[in-house]
């Protein structure tokens, strides 16, 4: 088997952010988040929350998720089929209105060649006042914090 | 597979009857990464720290009550941090049931640390029929974790103590049956 390149540091699974790097953009009007997914780990579809300004608009991002063409079904022993994202994706999240925006957003994804699983991670990104065009990475987490929710648990 | 490496003999779990090589030796460490079904890593040495924390830390079981980890004080202590929503969790439980049975007459104690909901923990249990008893702990073990061995905080991780407190397994990842059984041999 060829070797996955960045799978995993010599001292141990990659840090979240390095499996998972997340950044947001802003452009036209429109939200916009580019999710990484390193070789060899992937992202649970069902475990992703999205919320803006404290409003959960998850139903509306999920359904976009579910179109997506990098979804793909992984079986799990215990769960069946489910869907999982083992590559990167961009997705629009939601178009803007408000002067302020915060976007919040939870994942929850493993390791398939550490053979381990990451907690749920929540990040925040913020659009500032007055800003009309951002390209990725300007819109950086405002905080970094890892936390388990368990509504989010299964 | 890929970047992982098989191996060395200081990463295997000791026997009991090695165990006198290690003890007062305080953390001898020993790190490698595996192709035992994953990347993982174990260092021994003296516990401290959080881990001498979890030693005396109480938590919530599944039949309501709670729970010190010092009720199994005396045995080999196999802690494992664990959740449903953590595919390899499950994966490995099945191993951990066998070697409880297997193991009990000679000193091996599973407990089972869930972080997670009470709910699917229980169903979860009852479909494994897991021998062993399941203790419901807060997402602050996650962070607790971080500090025995696994810096990411990710699940599954596991921790064998022996009857003297000596950390004698740190494991970041599946844990194997015959790993286990070699403890014991």
């Amino acid at each position: 088997m060829a070797p996955v390149v960045g799978a995993s540091t010599a001292d141990g699974p990659l840090p979240v952010d390095e499996a998972f790097p997340v950044t947001a953009s802003f452009v036209k009007g429109k939200l916009a988040l580019q999710v990484g997914v390193t070789p060899g780990h992937y992202l649970y579809r069902d475990r992703f929350e999205f919320r803006v300004d404290g409003k959960d608009v998850g139903a509306s991002v999920t359904s976009k998720l579910a179109r997506m063409s990098q979804a793909k079904l992984k079986n799990d022993p215990t769960f069946g089929k489910t869907t999982v994202f083992d590559q990167s994706f961009s997705l629009d999240v939601v178009t803007l209105s408000s002067a302020k925006t915060e976007l919040e957003l939870v994942f929850q994804g493993c390791s398939e060649v550490a053979g381990i699983c990451y907690p749920p991670a929540k990040r925040f990104f913020t659009l500032a006042a007055g800003t009309r065009n951002a390209p990725p990475n300007e819109l950086q987490p405002t905080s970094l914090k890892s936390l388990f929710k368990p509504q989010v648990s299964q | 597979m890929g970047v992982l490496t098989e191996p060395d003999d200081t990463s295997r779990p000791i026997s009991l009857g090695k165990r006198a090589l290690i003890l007062g030796t305080a953390a001898v460490a020993a790190c490698g990464a595996g192709a035992w079904g994953g990347y993982w890593w174990l260092t021994r040495g003296a516990i401290k720290g959080e881990e001498a924390k979890l030693l005396t830390a109480s938590f919530e079981a599944l039949d309501g009550k709670t729970t010190p980890i010092s009720t199994w004080q005396g045995k080999t202590l196999i802690v494992n941090f664990w959740a449903t929503w953590c595919g390899p969790c499950r994966e490995e439980m099945p191993e951990f049931v066998k070697a409880q049975g297997e193991f009990a007459a000679k000193g091996l104690q599973f407990v089972g640390i869930a972080i997670d909901r009470r709910a699917p923990v229980e169903r979860f249990a009852k479909e494994l029929a897991i021998n062993y008893p399941i203790l419901l702990g807060d997402a602050a073990w996650l962070e607790a974790v971080k500090t025995m061995g696994n810096p990411q905080g990710v699940l599954p991780f596991t921790l064998v103590i022996s009857p003297t407190n000596e950390v004698m397994l740190r494991r970041v990842g599946k844990l194997k049956y015959s790993e286990i059984a070699s403890i014991f041999a």
